[in-house]
């Protein structure tokens, strides 16, 4: 290639055996070749056998190897720098990629352990609903949210102690209340009917107070009832 | 050497095909492939991890998800990478065989895997179908009425296949029994099984080029 075969110390060779090269003979040359703790690759063409070699330090040791009787031309297939190069960025990249895997194998590892774990709440009721924006609330403040489709305000009335109210007005039920905190009511802006936090009607005209709905507090957890 | 190749198991010529070396000009198109295998491996994972908190009945399923993003620990992550990767999976295997159908790939020897490769997109489709239905929620009812309107429009066997997959004469329950089952347990499998063969026929064919 570059140089005589001879001079070079390339690290990687390409022999070139005679097509009689029997099958045999290749496993057993690629065995061979292996035990030494060099990496062989065969392949047959039309015309002869090739035998690449990465290892040697020599075409005299590659020689040493093959059977005297074969006549087998061997030359270099890279240079010592060249084949160094390459092998350290394949090496690189190997490491680079295992590591990565590694990475992302530790990083998915501790979610998914996480995710076996029995979570606290392990009530799954389907017939009661967790509401979160109701777990926040501070005392006196009221939160709207839908239950079946329903309209239903979410209110905290003590430090442990909330309602589930209907948010359509009764009087006229296409009307969804708002929540005064001052007053603490439920102002209709269509009539100017007014509920107290209980659903006790303070204001004409409405005059059926609102439906509740049961809450339950479990582990600091808001549910409402789905059902009424 | 090419004298062991023939009898090597699955991961073994798998590993083989990992390490070989990938001709220089088509080095991105490769990605393709390998995305769909890998997206399948998270896709298999991350639904059998959802199936522990899944309940697959009308009223519970809904809830559980729900129950799933807001309580479990890294549910978020396992639903998203689910939900994610299933969409990345579609478009990777529509690329792929966008790519083997390009490049006339489909010719010569390789007729299996571009049947296997369709029939695989096809139950991707379906697995994406009745993953969306198992949320039962508004979008799933929505999406599920269209579906099963679309077959039923399809002439003569339509309004039977709409009845089977319905489970009954309305969706309900059943519908969602039967859509949890084909999800969890009969597309994946079969998915598997095509897959499996798939890749069989390529090491096959790889080994049979290098002997």
């Amino acid at each position: 290639m570059r140089a005589d075969p001879g001079e070079v110390a390339a690290s990687a060779w390409i022999a070139v055996l005679p097509r009689e090269a029997s099958e045999e003979l290749l496993a057993r040359l690629g065995e061979d070749l292996r035990q030494r703790g060099w990496a062989a690759d065969a392949s047959r063409g039309e015309e002869q056998a090739i035998l690449a070699v990465e290892g040697p330090r020599d075409a005299a040791a590659l020689r040493a190897v093959l059977p005297g009787d074969l006549e087998a031309d061997v030359f270099p297939l890279l240079e010592a720098a060249e084949y160094r190069r390459l092998r350290q960025r394949r090496r690189f990249l190997s490491a680079l990629v295992a590591g990565l895997s590694l990475l992302i194998a530790v990083g998915l590892a501790w979610p998914l352990v996480g995710f076996l774990e029995p979570p606290p709440r392990t009530i799954l009721a389907p017939d009661w609903m967790h509401v979160p924006a109701a777990d926040r609330l501070q005392v006196g403040e009221a939160v709207r949210t839908q239950v079946r489709g329903k309209s239903i305000w979410v209110v905290r009335l003590a430090a442990a102690r909330w309602h589930a109210l209907s948010a359509a007005c009764t009087y006229f039920d296409e009307c969804l209340l708002e929540w005064d905190r001052e007053r603490r009511e439920f102002l209709c802006p269509c009539h100017g009917c007014a509920f107290d936090a209980h659903g006790n009607v303070v204001h004409a005209p409405a005059s059926i107070p609102l439906v509740a709905r049961e809450v339950e507090l479990r582990e600091g957890a808001v549910f409402v009832r789905r059902a009424l | 050497m090419s004298g062991t190749t023939r009898e090597e198991g699955l991961l073994r010529a798998l590993g083989r095909a990992l390490r070989a070396p990938v001709p220089p000009e088509r080095k991105g198109w490769f990605a393709f492939g390998w995305s769909c295998l890998a997206l399948l491996l998270v896709l298999g994972t991350t639904g059998a991890l959802l199936s522990i908190y899944y309940l697959p009945a009308p009223g519970a399923a809904s809830e559980s998800v729900r129950f799933l993003m807001r309580e479990v620990a890294w549910g978020w992550l396992v639903r998203g990478l689910h939900r994610w990767g299933s969409t990345l999976l579609l478009v990777f295997a529509t690329l792929q065989l966008l790519r083997v159908f390009l490049a006339g790939r489909y010719r010569g020897g390789r007729a299996g895997n571009w049947v296997l490769g369709v029939l695989l997109l096809l139950l991707s489709v379906g697995l994406a179908f009745t993953g969306e239905l198992l949320a039962w929620d508004a979008r799933s009812s929505a999406l599920a009425a269209a579906a099963l309107s679309g077959t039923e429009s399809i002439p003569i066997v339509g309004p039977a296949l709409a009845h089977w997959m319905r489970g009954g004469a309305e969706i309900g329950t059943a519908t969602l029994a039967r859509a949890h089952a084909a999800h969890a347990l009969i597309l994946p499998w079969l998915a598997f099984l095509l897959l499996a063969l798939n890749l069989w026929l390529l090491a096959r064919r790889r080994a049979r080029r290098e002997a």
